[in-house]
């Protein structure tokens, strides 16, 4: 069976209808709006249930509170007003609502979603300020200011995630709140998973309550018992949500003039009473499904990094079978594709100023995956992957995070053409994963070969077996330039003061006489840091386990309905975590240059450079070491030149914290992973770290995800063979490759064989050498157009890149993150070689 | 055998502009020709140069303290003093910001063809491949038959750049098999401007095009670099479409002028030839491929311009 039958896979024809491209400019209009319904809900319930202050949150407690929660929401069916930005603070305006999807995970039209069982009270010393805030503000009315200093965050001092692990474990957070050394994130979510939908689509809520029943008969143990019962309840509860939004447009019916919409909302009336109790037959009721089941999923699970899987495998047959019966054109789906990803959007996170440093511009980071191979490896791309690739070149949205699948064995040449040119077209979408090595890596970590093929992406790169694999792929943020630094200064850091002892001692690295003593120190410093971090994690999941169950999203899961067990307890099939990497390239390139010194190599004014020199002068920031730090720059080997003796550090990195972090068992009793993606805080940290043997001076920015150092590889193919080389076993966790092309204005089509053909070069396996490169994103935008966003941002709203990771508007971005996109190495698409910008220098904003 | 050994001054890789697709560069060092306005001035001498950037030298007095002639000279705004130097490279190996650097590297062939085929994935795919540059590869018919049977053994395209100064016969027996795509300079018809601007007379570059375009069976492609006041004159012009029309070749490529002669001439310790110092304006370019195929009209019945990239005009010459 053909599985693509459009004859133009661009579809270029298909424009958004005027009602959508309305809503799309009303949404870019929107600022976005603080909304209390959950923390309100979830507070009432608490405190009626009399869940504060209990040893233990059980499963069914919870599943009952966010029954009524559900049962409670207020149904929004139309938007009906938001609030812009104006040059004296905040405006409302009418929003023109024609969504053909009901149903919104807040009640705002953009709303900030609040989980004051997590990091939501960060936001409380702001709630006064945070609407005239110079980075993102939100609108918050005075009245939910005041719900919020009284009636919800005052319960939750001491009932948040944080706090409660605090109670018991006050010096394990220590390290945490010095920030330099790791981020651990449970303390504001798990998330970072994709859910199953099929069963929601293809059997409906119901179905999976009787489901439940009979499984609840059928043990005879009370702890199964519970959870079943506990999938039932919240099954429930969603149910009566979208009976509650039927309810609402048959209301809305009532009083509506215009015929036409009258009609409509007596159509979501009728999907919203059908869907998601009994099974989707019509692909709009499919994707009601899941958008509904998508809302309460973020009841329980905060915005971060969530997403939602191959949405083109699981819709498939239901788009399938309304083309055939010619109840829908490929227009008319591009169309409910683009309203629907307008939804996605519907929700930000809620970011305090002090997080704007390390993750400003983010969005919620739901990343959905199409293309790619199906079970049995072949070709799984269809006409709804091409209608999904269209819809997102239209709406250009930061969320959903667009990633696309690509086999280089399986694949037709015209499938990578077409993601390459929406990439021109978007600038910076969808990413492109390579399934030979992705698969590769999932399997070398036990994965079966069909676990491993049904892979999508989650949050920002990070691959998992959709719907059984449960990962906290960002549960560790690892700042890997703080073990050299423990390492330079025998386990303290210049950022918490040479008179404070972090970590062991490992001997004065003056006193080593070999390379291969140093990498000892470094080994013993960077398992401390992996120790240390997974500790924490495990401690921080032990909370969850025991005050944040979670029955929704075990709902949505393969595994916990077998097991009879919470995916927060080792219910899902797969269980791992992941700790993500940031400062790979800067830490390979320190130890090439260290390197090079220890033996001797570097002599600079007459004199040989020692470890000493090389250590006083990162202590000294250079200043009076120009003839080091140019030699630094310019001469020490670089990662990224296909240079076999820098590469050799990565590998070696890369090899020691899989190997470290491999060995580590989570408190789900799976093993954690590794990652190289670094979203925005690959400039967070650098801001705050001093000068390391790199040649990196203070405050300047770190790499970014698994991409050599910015401005030190002139030659693309190189960059690409050096990435492409490193071991993929090592990344399971996922890699984000960012690449920069300044787009030519001439020939097109020549333009896109060279993007494809580095794509493909990159990909290859080198006659089966190694498994290719994992991963690889773009920016691709004129050099001028960024320096002109930077100094006229109101001009370039929808200016849309890619930072390490995840899509963002580049208008909300950190003045230090703005600046590292710009300064990335940028590669001219047609000759190939690194394009030459003074490194552009920020000026403060007005 | 180093002694059979050419240098090679670099091998830029992943380069869109020296033939089909992505390529590999090879610069060889040595050329029989020592054109005023060579792009690559630091591959015409076939030893071992040192070259000099002003704009990258910290002023750290390295090099000064290594060199063992004494041949550096800080105040001296060439830095090195090449009456002295002995082009042995230790101020190179010292200096800090490669403000000074060695040019010219021994590979074996075994060793070029591998790190050649480092990016054979890119050739593949882009239907490109290694091209041979210079100075001029065919000083060293033994070495290029060598690398070009691991090339070819390996399944790559090789494109070689010439200036055709060499013995055709010894040109014909051992590169030529492995070659698949010749790109050709054509610059001065007149012997005497030749002699003038190149070093050398004419006659062996004009009979070796002919020889090629009618006996072999590869693709030759000749292109003409174009000088101001120099190549591109109208006479000089009007010569050379006379002279390719009478060849009947099919396409010729006027290659825009590059002033990198003017800015490397002094990093190499040379005087700067007397050559403008920028690149041509677009309207300059224009004007010369106006002229070019008002000449060729006028020769014959018509022609078709069919620029190949922006900064390549190619011409078409109707095929009779």
């Amino acid at each position: 069976m053909a599985r693509v039958t459009i004859g133009d896979i661009s579809l270029k024809s298909c424009e958004l209808s005027p009602e959508l491209k309305r809503l799309r400019d009303d949404y870019f209009r929107s600022t976005p709006e603080i909304c209390v319904e959950r923390p309100e809900l979830v507070t009432r319930y608490s405190l009626e249930a009399g869940l504060f202050g209990k040893d233990k949150i059980t499963i069914l407690e919870k599943a009952r509170m966010y029954r009524k929660t559900l049962e409670n929401r207020k149904p929004v069916v139309r938007h009906l007003q938001a609030f812009e930005k104006t040059g004296n603070g905040m405006r409302s305006f009418e929003v023109r609502d024609s969504s053909p999807f009901a149903g919104s995970t807040t009640g705002k039209f953009k709303g900030v979603i609040l989980y004051p069982e997590f990091l939501a009270l960060n936001l409380w010393p702001e709630l006064w300020t945070i609407s005239s805030r110079q980075s993102n503000p939100c609108r918050i009315s005075t009245s939910d200011v005041r719900k919020l200093n009284y009636d919800i965050f005052p319960h939750w001092m001491e009932a948040n995630i944080l706090e409660i692990t605090r109670k018991s474990h006050a010096d394990q957070l220590q390290i945490l709140q010095q920030l330099i050394f790791f981020l651990a994130s449970k303390p504001e979510c798990i998330s970072h998973t994709i859910p199953d939908f099929s069963q929601a689509v293809g059997k409906g809520l119901r179905a999976m309550i009787d489901t439940a029943e009979a499984k609840k008969v059928a043990t005879d143990d009370d702890r199964k018992k519970e959870f079943y019962a506990a999938l039932q309840e919240v099954l429930e509860g969603i149910i009566a949500y979208s009976r509650n939004l039927a309810d609402e447009a048959e209301r809305l019916a009532d009083i509506e003039t215009d015929n036409f919409l009258r009609d409509e909302l007596r159509e979501i009336a009728r999907i919203c009473k059908k869907v998601p109790e009994s099974p989707a037959s019509t692909f709009r009721e499919g994707l009601t499904t899941v958008w509904v089941c998508w809302t309460a999923i973020h009841l329980e699970n905060p915005n971060v990094g969530l997403s939602l899987g191959r949405l083109d495998q699981i819709l498939y047959p239901l788009y399938r079978a309304d083309i055939d019966a010619g109840n829908l054109t490929v227009e008319e789906a591009v169309e409910l594709i683009g309203y629907l990803w307008l939804k996605i959007g519907d929700h930000v996170p809620a970011m305090p100023e002090a997080g704007e440093q390390l993750f400003g511009g983010t969005g919620s980071n739901q990343a959905i995956t199409i293309g790619g191979v199906n079970n049995n490896g072949n070709d799984a791309v269809n006409d709804l992957t091409y209608v999904m690739l269209r819809a997102t070149e239209l709406m250009l949205l930061r969320d959903p995070n667009l990633n696309a699948r690509y086999h280089p064995d399986v694949h037709p040449d015209e499938y990578l053409r077409r993601l390459c040119d929406a990439n021109i077209t978007s600038r910076a979408t969808p990413a492109i994963h390579n399934d030979r090595a992705v698969i590769a890596a999932l399997q070398s970590k036990g994965e079966t070969l069909e676990q491993a093929r049904d892979y999508g992406v989650v949050g920002c790169v990070e691959p998992g077996s959709s719907g059984r694999h449960y990962g906290h792929t960002a549960a560790i943020l690892l700042n890997l330039t703080s073990a050299l630094e423990l390492t330079l200064f025998n386990g303290k850091h210049r950022h918490t003061g040479l008179d404070v002892e972090i970590s062991k001692k490992t001997g004065d690295p003056k006193a080593f006489s070999t390379f291969d003593e140093f990498k000892q120190a470094f080994e013993k410093q960077t398992r401390w840091l992996v120790d240390k971090s997974t500790a924490l994690n495990n401690v921080l999941g032990k909370t969850h386990q025991n005050f944040y169950p979670t029955p929704i999203l075990s709902a949505f899961f393969e595994g916990p309905w077998d097991k009879g067990k919470d995916i927060i307890e080792g219910g899902a099939v797969i269980n791992s975590s992941a700790a993500a990497i940031i400062g790979l390239a800067d830490v390979a390139d320190s130890l090439s240059a260290i390197h090079q010194v220890m033996e001797d190599k570097v002599s600079l004014q007459g004199k040989k450079i020692t470890l000493s020199d090389l250590i006083d002068a990162i202590e000294k920031d250079f200043a009076g070491y120009d003839a080091l730090h140019s030699w630094l720059i310019k001469r020490a080997p670089k990662y990224g030149n296909d240079d076999p003796e820098a590469d050799e550090n990565v590998s070696y990195l890369v090899g020691l914290l899989d190997k470290a972090y491999g060995e580590k068992e989570n408190y789900r009793g799976g093993r954690y992973r590794v990652g190289y993606w670094t979203m925005t805080i690959h400039a967070g940290f650098g801001k705050i770290m001093p000068a390391i043997p790199s040649g990196r001076k203070v405050h300047e920015n770190f790499s970014s995800g698994i991409t050599p150092v910015s401005g030190v590889t002139p030659d693309l193919t190189k960059a690409l063979n050096s990435v492409a080389g490193i071991p993929t076993g090592c990344l399971s966790g996922g890699v984000a490759l960012n690449l920069k092309y300044t787009p030519d204005d001439g020939d097109r089509a020549a333009m896109l064989d060279n993007f494809v053909s580095y794509v493909k070069g990159y990909f290859d396996d080198n006659g089966g050498e190694r498994y290719g490169g994992m991963e690889i994103q773009f920016n691709i935008t004129p050099y001028e157009d960024f320096i002109n966003a930077v100094k006229h941002p109101d001009d370039y709203p929808e200016l849309l890149v890619r930072v390490s990771g995840y899509t963002a508007y580049f208008r909300d971005l950190t003045p230090q993150m703005q600046k590292e996109i710009i300064d990335r190495t940028e590669y001219l698409l047609s000759t190939g070689s690194a394009v030459q910008h003074p490194p552009f220098q920020i000026s403060p904003r007005r | 055998m180093e002694a059979s050994r050419p240098l090679i001054a670099t091998v830029k890789r992943g380069s869109l502009d020296d033939g089909p697709g992505i390529r590999s560069v090879v610069f060889f060092k040595g050329c029989p020709l020592k054109c005023t306005f060579c792009q690559n001035p630091e591959t015409q001498d076939p030893e071992p140069e040192i070259a000099f950037r002003s704009e990258q030298c910290i002023r750290c007095g390295s090099c000064a303290g290594a060199c063992p002639e004494g041949a550096v000279d800080l105040d001296d705004s060439n830095r090195i003093r090449r009456d002295r130097c002995v082009r042995c490279g230790i101020c190179a190996v010292v200096c800090p910001g490669r403000a000074l650097y060695f040019i010219g590297r021994y590979y074996t062939t075994v060793e070029l063809s591998e790190l050649l085929l480092r990016d054979r994935a890119f050739y593949r795919y882009s239907g490109g491949g290694v091209t041979l540059s210079g100075g001029e590869c065919t000083l060293y018919p033994d070495y290029v038959e060598s690398l070009l049977h691991l090339l070819k053994v390996a399944g790559i395209h090789v494109v070689l750049e010439t200036s055709g100064y060499f013995d055709y016969g010894i040109f014909e027996d051992k590169i030529l098999p492995y070659v698949d795509l010749i790109y050709y300079d054509i610059k001065l018809m007149d012997r005497q401007a030749h002699i003038k601007h190149t070093g050398r007379p004419n006659e062996l570059i004009l009979e070796n095009f002919h020889r090629l375009v009618s006996d072999a069976e590869v693709e030759v492609h000749p292109r003409m670099p174009l000088v101001p006041g120099i190549t591109a004159t109208r006479a000089n012009l009007s010569a050379v479409a006379d002279f390719l029309y009478k060849t009947r070749v099919t396409s010729v490529s006027l290659l825009p002028y590059n002033p990198a002669a003017v800015e490397m001439a002094p990093c190499l310790g040379r005087p700067a030839p007397k050559l403008p110092g920028n690149f041509m304006k677009p309207e300059e370019e224009r004007e010369i491929y106006a002229m070019f195929s008002e000449l060729l009209e006028g020769m014959r019945d018509g022609c078709l311009i069919a620029p190949e990239r922006e900064l390549k005009e190619t011409f078409l010459f109707n095929k009779i």
